[in-house]
């Protein structure tokens, strides 16, 4: 009984972007399947309507209605204007919690500055957040802005790890910073706050404690004004390594030279005085 | 330290004429042994970490069967490491303590440097530039005193970092969080510093100059050869022959089908080790150029 339930609920799904996603769409892809579709902006600039339906019924929401987001459009279509797009219909939670986020402050002063839902989770091709290749996307998109937190973060145990491909168990940017009520570090309620750094530690490491979260994740070897420590570290090391080559590379290289000069020299020395005797010493 | 025939019987079996100098006994060569594998296992499980980047990084770990094979392989190359270092301190206390062997830390037969290596590294810099008498080398070279330090130093400064990486909790307790980072950094290129000198410097020295090329079959055998011995460590030969000690070094040869493997088994790590030293030369330089372009500009 209950296979037979799962069954049929999975061939639903399955059938689903092609029913319902199939039905509807046509009607507003008799239009917007055109890829020089466009809408005059102001500045002389355009925007793209073009929609790939094969992009969208791929996507999480491929089994719902243009219209389910798109809310607002009328008859009068394309002359009516209509609204934004609210992800809140839906993902309320997720849009209030962003709303009490550092991005959206920003967002709201300056569009071009922050990041909305749109800036990271795209479009049309919206996909599942928690797949190895998303996951691994993340960490571009934010490092488009966080640059230096990218970089530093791909000096840390975590940050290599990823790069290798492998996100399981290990945290992305917003595993620690969280994904929509981002806050900054100097905001007490943020989740890498000096006041909240360590229950968000303890969330993988369970033997965690103060010092443990002192740790600075984004320690920059580079930087001798952020982190003194850690670039005094680098120097010393490397000056150990120039040290060590220093020596030996010139060693290495001068008796390897030496070693051919006598190699020839008994080569010659064996080939001039007894011509019949080749090959012995090779 | 260096290693005799205990019986008469083992010193002085077999024809003269085919006798040979023990260098180093079994139980030497099986710690050496631990440490080539305790080495190959940190380095390929390891290096690929530090240089995530890439595409070589990349085949090697797909090649070891991805990210989770390499951390606990890692980690039993780090038990490995542990258990020869806790190996090679039992027997140096135990011929210290118990055997009250003299010469273990200081004189011609010690690991620690002496005067007369600073002389030897002078006339050998004179031998490379004008040819001439190569200095008149004893026990131990001064390359491999240097090479056995370097190695020391490197393991324990892998061993405290890797630990600490390893428990960053546990270790936190005591330790500002800063060691985190700072153990990354360390760990990082002492990994990297020890990987290419061990290749690049140490295979020189030891296997592939003129006289032991393409391997130095004295680290599988424990054995050299009469005419190797005098050429290679005259200063030694002539100390031994003048206690007329020689007899108590020489053993008959070793078995052929011991050689065999352990030629073919170092070629295989020698072609490796090459390889992983070459790719991460190539990438630091790759990653440093542009640096100290951006520096001075």
């Amino acid at each position: 009984m209950k296979i037979q339930g799962l069954l049929y609920a999975s061939a639903l799904t399955l059938l689903l972007p092609l029913t319902l996603g199939a039905q509807e769409p046509p009607n507003c892809l008799s239009c917007h399947a055109d890829k020089d579709l466009k809408k005059d902006l102001a500045g002389g600039k355009t925007q793209s309507l073009f929609v790939e339906q094969k992009d969208y019924l791929q996507s999480v929401h491929g089994s719902l209605s243009c219209t389910s987001c798109h809310t607002g459009i009328t008859d009068a279509h394309p002359s009516d204007q209509p609204g934004k797009v609210d992800c809140g219909i839906c993902h309320s939670q997720e849009v209030e919690a962003y709303k009490k986020s550092i991005h959206a402050q920003v967002f709201e002063a300056d569009p071009a500055t922050a990041p909305d839902c749109l800036s990271c989770h795209g479009t049309h091709q919206i996909q599942k957040v928690n797949t190895d290749k998303y996951k691994r996307a993340t960490l571009d998109q934010c490092g488009q802005c966080h640059e230096d937190y990218k970089r530093t973060y791909l000096d840390t145990y975590h940050g290599k790890v990823v790069d290798l491909g492998e996100t399981k168990d290990m945290p992305l940017c917003w595993d620690c910073h969280s994904a929509h009520e981002i806050l900054p570090a100097s905001d007490p309620q943020s989740n890498v706050s000096k006041e909240r750094a360590l229950a968000t530690c303890l969330y993988c490491h369970k033997d965690a404690t103060t010092k443990f979260a002192q740790y600075d994740v984004h320690s920059d070897r580079f930087s001798v004004k952020k982190s003194p420590i850690e670039f005094w570290t680098y120097l010393v090391m490397i000056l150990i390594v120039c040290f060590a080559f220093g020596l030996w590379v010139p060693h290495t290289i001068l008796w390897f030279v030496r070693d051919w000069l006598e190699n020839r020299k008994k080569k010659k020395d064996s080939g001039s005085n007894p011509p019949s005797e080749t090959g012995g010493g090779a | 330290m260096s290693e005799v025939a205990h019986t008469p019987a083992q010193a002085g079996s077999g024809p003269v004429e085919t006798r040979e100098i023990l260098r180093l006994s079994g139980y030497q060569r099986f710690i050496h042994l631990l440490v080539v594998i305790a080495f190959f296992i940190l380095a390929f499980t390891g290096i690929p970490l530090k240089f995530h980047e890439w595409a070589w990084a990349k085949m090697i770990l797909s090649a070891l069967g991805g990210y989770e094979n390499a951390r606990y392989l890692h980690r039993f190359g780090a038990i490995l490491t542990f258990i020869y270092i806790g190996l090679y301190f039992a027997e140096i206390a135990y011929r210290f303590v118990i055997k009250r062997e003299k010469g273990l830390f200081w004189g011609p037969d010690s690991i620690i440097p002496r005067v007369e290596d600073v002389i030897h590294v002078a006339q050998m810099v004179i031998w490379f530039c004008i040819g001439g008498r190569r200095p008149k080398i004893d026990r131990w070279a001064y390359w491999e005193k240097f090479d056995f330090f370097a190695e020391a130093w490197g393991n324990f400064a892998l061993g405290v970092t890797g630990l600490i990486l390893w428990f960053p909790a546990f270790f936190t307790r005591l330790l500002p969080g800063f060691a985190i980072s700072m153990s990354t950094i360390i760990h990082g290129i002492e990994a990297s510093l020890a990987v290419c000198f061990i290749f690049f410097i140490h295979f020189f020295n030891a296997h592939l100059r003129r006289e032991k090329f393409p391997m130095d079959m004295v680290i599988v055998t424990g054995r050299m050869s009469m005419h190797e011995f005098a050429e290679d460590r005259p200063a030694e030969l002539e100390r031994v022959q003048k206690d007329n000690a020689l007899f108590w070094h020489q053993v008959p040869p070793a078995s052929p089908v011991l050689a065999k493997v352990g030629r073919t088994v170092g070629l295989i790590l020698l072609v490796l080790g090459l390889g992983i030293s070459v790719c991460i030369t190539y990438s630091s330089f790759a990653e440093w150029i542009p640096r100290v372009i951006r520096f001075f500009s």
